[in-house]
């Protein structure tokens, strides 16, 4: 029966929002959750297969996040976008699962100490961003998770600095300075005649 | 036919979940009260600070060790060296637990730590001094601890502000029991309050700055020097009090 409520009204729910659908969870609809799960799931599962060095577990991390996700739902202010809190929510699974493994991260992050400029690269083409994909599959496991997500985040889930900003919750300075350290590392450690 | 059961999706299992009970949201309340404590935690802890800062200044302020900052680099060594450095440290390990604690807002974390941290710094240093010098709060609780009114820790600590040099620091408060053309005599004024009954001499520093006019019988002051024996070589002497 809940499926079946779910499949006649699911196609009504295309032209909400991602945060009006949450609204509609908080108030309620318990539901109307499966909507946010259908279009974040593979978002997710993209997400963590490129950050996460072995991506064996990604599932069960990613139905951990939505989970997490639904508990809290209470929590997320519906004015702020939904992107960016539900990538939180993954961000955090996956460095938790790092830190288990390898990644120890700092005390003190110092790309968040200064000042950084936000520096924009407006003049990046879609061949630009399909060059930039294909360096940064190659070179994903010579970069630090610092680095690599940023670079994940900006060019395969598509958010701009201020959305990475609230994701991993630094300044959009630090968002900025962090990609171009990323694709200078990047381009170091690649023979773009490999591509 | 294949009745092998095909596994669940993950769609599939958290809404069964959802259905099911299992996984529940929490309710709103947790949310704001974790807020609510939050900002709670941070108002104690930056109180602290503030109070920790304060006392600090008022220190510096009841043992005069501000005027050792005009005698030159020997009475700077001389500050760093009396300096509550303990407290200080305190003082930041708080701030740093405070802007940790910001970081949690989204006003926090968009800001760079140095400009977050550098304003609670500054922030806390306005406050700070504020509550030392334009409140006699200060005043009134090192009156009360010298009579042992307040609870043991801050009794403690308000009755321990004042302090004396070491014997041979060479940085005494005095007041003044003669006066010549280049030397004085001081009677050192003790933790209590009260003055000890052997006069110093004070030998100022050869150069034209460093005279004895306008010290009177009974100016209290401040001289920082060499000591040998009852006589001190100053490098630096600065009247703290007029006499009446």
């Amino acid at each position: 029966m809940f499926h079946l409520y779910y499949i006649l009204v699911g196609t009504t729910m295309e032209n909400l929002t991602d945060e009006e659908i949450a609204k509609r969870v908080q108030e309620g609809d318990r539901e109307i959750f499966g909507v946010l799960v259908d279009r974040y799931e593979q978002k997710l599962l993209r997400y963590g297969k490129k950050f996460l060095s072995r991506p064996e577990d990604v599932q069960d991390i990613v139905q951990d996040v939505f989970i997490r996700a639904y508990e809290n739902i209470q929590s997320f202010d519906t004015t702020q976008r939904f992107n960016s809190w539900i990538y939180r929510i993954a961000h955090n699974a996956y460095v938790n699962v790092l830190r288990r493994n390898v990644y120890a991260p700092t005390l003190l992050d110092f790309d968040t100490v200064l000042v950084h400029f936000k520096y924009d690269d407006p003049s990046e083409s879609e061949r630009d961003q399909k060059y930039m994909r294909e360096l940064i599959d190659q070179g994903m496991s010579t970069l630090s998770p610092k680095y690599r997500e940023v670079l994940i985040l900006h060019y395969f889930e598509d958010m701009a600095y201020k959305d990475i900003a609230d994701v991993l919750r630094i300044p959009t300075g630090t968002v900025s300075i962090r990609l171009k350290r990323a694709k200078e590392a990047l381009k170091k450690t690649i023979n773009p005649a490999h591509l | 036919m294949n009745t092998e059961k095909k596994p669940f999706t993950i769609k599939e299992t958290i809404l069964n979940e959802i259905q099911s009970g299992k996984v529940a949201m929490r309710p709103k309340f947790f949310f704001s009260l974790k807020v609510i404590a939050t900002a709670f935690v941070a108002s104690g802890i930056l109180l602290v600070s503030i109070f920790i800062l304060n006392f600090i200044l008022f220190s510096i302020r009841v043992n005069s060790h501000d005027s050792l900052l005009g005698f030159g680099p020997r009475g700077v060594g001389a500050f760093l060296h009396f300096f509550p450095w303990g407290l200080l440290i305190a003082g930041i390990i708080f701030l740093v637990v405070l802007e940790r604690l910001l970081r949690q807002f989204r006003f926090g974390y968009k800001i760079p730590t140095l400009i977050l941290f550098g304003s609670l710094i500054l922030l806390s240093g306005v406050l700070a001094t504020l509550l030392d010098r334009e409140t006699p709060m200060n005043d009134r609780l090192f009156a009360q601890s010298r009579m042992h009114l307040l609870p043991p820790p801050m009794n403690a600590l308000y009755a321990g502000a004042r302090h004396l040099p070491p014997p041979q620091g060479g940085v005494h408060k005095g007041i003044v029991s003669s006066v010549a053309t280049s030397t004085f005599t001081i009677r050192f004024i003790d933790e209590d309050g009260g003055t000890n009954p052997n006069d110093i001499t004070v030998f100022l520093p050869s150069r034209a700055s460093a005279t004895t006019t306008g010290l009177q019988i009974g100016d209290t002051v401040l001289v920082a020097g060499d000591e040998e024996g009852a006589t001190l070589h100053a490098f630096g002497m600065r009247i703290l009090q007029k006499s009446k």
